[in-house]
């Protein structure tokens, strides 16, 4: 397997997407903070912000990133017929899957790796330092690293087990989308008010509209307590969900990220390669 | 006999298609075995499986003695090299960097050697051009350095000449032909371009509808197809009598034909026979050839 980790490595060094994706979260880092320290210079009485919003903020676009590159390094290998190169020498099925999923991994890590730097080069001293307390910070950025790494497994798996390089960098960057619109829609659900104002409008004697409040009216889109709960497993299972509590700092459950991501990547890394042992390819 | 690969009744299935059904082959050590089918024949198939791409749904087959369901398959696996269908590079790399890439894979320690490899196959003076840039024959090329990288015993090659024009034909065939007599690498060669083959090919192995038809070494097939006269006539045992008496070879099919090697006077034959009281009903000429033994064997009416 080390030899393999090493033929990676030096293939993944010299990949152009991946440094087309390290440029990507450098940019967003620079463009965010300069853009978080302009509002901060020009509403600076009603704008209170610190590096803290710039810090959690990478993993959605790393998410959305990942899928892009797993699709296009491991779709390489089928397109250009390389990955049989290793089959026929002998390394196992199981070897150049996980190889494969560690070097996305990589990546991906690496793509977080340059947003932080950025974040501390540029943020800290636009924005000044961080306020959330330091072991929570460690704890958000842990969870940060791991679903990262679950987005690996996961979009790892997709282009292992289809060998058709152009569609499955469509389907993943569909699903990386679909994960961040779900995020929303939960996120939203969430945060629906228990009750709404009731509004009353009516014309008086001179013609004109007059609102009123009226009743204060149940929320039909309030979530009762089973639904909070499923809301919330979704929100704390999926990498992209976890991405958008990080980036909007609303993390009621880390350690049970950590978990889940932890799940997320041993049960498709497991699931992967059972099914790759057993894939006839062409 | 050491055969570097042999499979038992290897099966492959696809739901309702059977593309290789109970194949039996024998490639013996430092042959050019040429394997022989028409599209679809299951070539393609039987590479694929060797090479660990696919799973035999029955059968076996072992490399230098090791069957496929063994652990250290791949210490057998390590001495051998492929091409499968098309050249395994990356297009976006040099042929130096192809070369580094797959020394890397199979863990050499340095990457003493490339040079020479390049130079072996005719690429050696590519330099900073990408493999993308490269005629489909210097591809083809590369392919075989990447498969040679590891200094295998065993090279699998899956129709290389396919798309190749002339040049490129007579190159790939010599560079075969160079590392199975100056490397002792015994190569097992699919192709459908028979008289390409016949030029290379010390062993042949027959495939029709998944099965080996016939296996046959290129001396045996050489004699099979000998130029020689197929004579049809009346009474078979005064024909040999008439050949005996002339030293002339001859092979009795049946009580009324034969086929008749070498040079003779077909007018002095015939009154020979005549004298015999021995009709002569037809004279045929046959001379096969590779192409002709093929047609002969799996049948010339049912070609894609």
């Amino acid at each position: 397997m080390s030899k393999l980790l090493r033929a990676n490595f030096a293939r993944l060094i010299k990949s152009k997407s991946l440094w087309l994706c390290v440029a990507a979260m450098l940019l967003f880092n620079i463009v965010y903070s300069l853009s978080e320290y302009r509002n901060s210079t020009l509403y600076q009485y009603e704008y209170n912000t610190s590096s803290d919003t710039v810090f959690f903020l990478p993993y959605i676009v790393v998410g959305i990133l990942v899928a892009i590159f797993c699709s296009l390094y491991i779709g390489k290998e089928y397109s250009d017929g390389t990955i049989r190169n290793k089959m026929v020498v002998g390394h196992s099925r199981n070897s150049i899957y996980f190889v494969n999923f560690a070097t996305c991994a990589a990546a991906g890590l690496l793509m977080n790796l340059a947003y932080l730097i950025a974040a501390c080069a540029l943020g800290i001293p636009l924005l000044g330092p961080l306020e959330t307390d330091i072991q929570t910070a460690i704890l958000w950025l842990l969870a940060g690293l791991l679903l990262t790494i679950a987005c690996a497994a996961i979009f790892s798996l997709l282009s292992m087990l289809n060998q058709n390089k152009a569609l499955v960098a469509v389907i993943s960057i569909v699903i990386a989308f679909t994960a961040i619109f779900l995020f929303a829609y939960l996120n939203g659900r969430m945060n629906e008010p228990e009750f709404m104002q009731g509004l009353s409008m009516t014309v008086n004697d001179a013609g004109q509209q007059v609102v009123q409040a009226g009743e204060r009216v149940p929320n039909p889109h309030y979530l009762n307590d089973s639904q909070r709960k499923m809301y919330q497993f979704i929100m704390d299972f999926l990498p992209t969900t976890q991405a958008g509590q990080l980036a909007s700092r609303n993390v009621p459950h880390a350690g049970l990220m950590l978990l889940y991501s932890g799940i997320i990547i041993v049960v498709t890394n497991a699931a992967g390669m059972f099914i790759f042992r057993r894939k006839d390819l062409k | 006999m050491e055969f570097v690969l042999s499979t038992e009744n290897l099966t492959k299935q696809y739901r309702d298609f059977k593309a290789l059904d109970r194949l039996s082959m024998h490639v013996e050590k430092g042959a050019i075995y040429g394997f022989v089918g028409r599209n679809g024949a299951g070539k393609t198939t039987l590479i694929r499986i060797i090479c660990a791409l696919q799973r035999p749904t029955s059968g076996a087959y072992a490399l230098y003695g090791r069957t496929h369901t063994e652990k250290d398959i791949a210490l057998s696996r390590r001495r051998m090299g492929a091409i499968v269908e098309t050249p395994s590079i990356y297009l976006d790399l040099t042929a130096e960097e192809n070369l580094r890439a797959q020394y890397r894979v199979l863990g050499r320690p340095s990457f003493e050697g490339i040079g020479a490899l390049l130079e072996l196959v005719g690429l050696g003076g590519t330099g900073k051009k990408k493999a993308r840039n490269f005629s489909l024959g210097m591809r083809q090329r590369l392919g075989i350095a990447v498969a040679l990288a590891g200094d295998p015993d065993f090279l699998v090659l899956d129709e290389p000449v396919n798309g190749l024009d002339p040049q490129g034909i007579v190159e790939i065939r010599e560079l075969i032909l160079k590392l199975n007599r100056e490397h002792q690498i015994t190569v097992l060669i699919s192709s459908h371009i028979l008289d390409e083959l016949s030029r290379l090919a010390t062993h042949y192995g027959f495939i029709d509808s998944g099965r080996l038809v016939k296996e046959i070494s290129a001396k045996e097939l050489e004699a099979a197809c000998r130029k020689r006269m197929h004579l049809e006539v009346s009474d078979v045992r005064a024909l040999a009598r008439v050949l005996d008496g002339r030293n002339i070879e001859y092979t009795v099919i049946s009580d009324h034909e034969a086929d008749v090697f070498g040079q003779w006077n077909v007018t002095e034959m015939t009154m020979a026979l005549a004298k015999e009281s021995c009709d002569v009903k037809t004279i045929t000429e046959r001379d096969e050839g590779l192409e002709g033994y093929y047609i002969n064997l799996l049948g010339g009416g049912r070609h894609e």
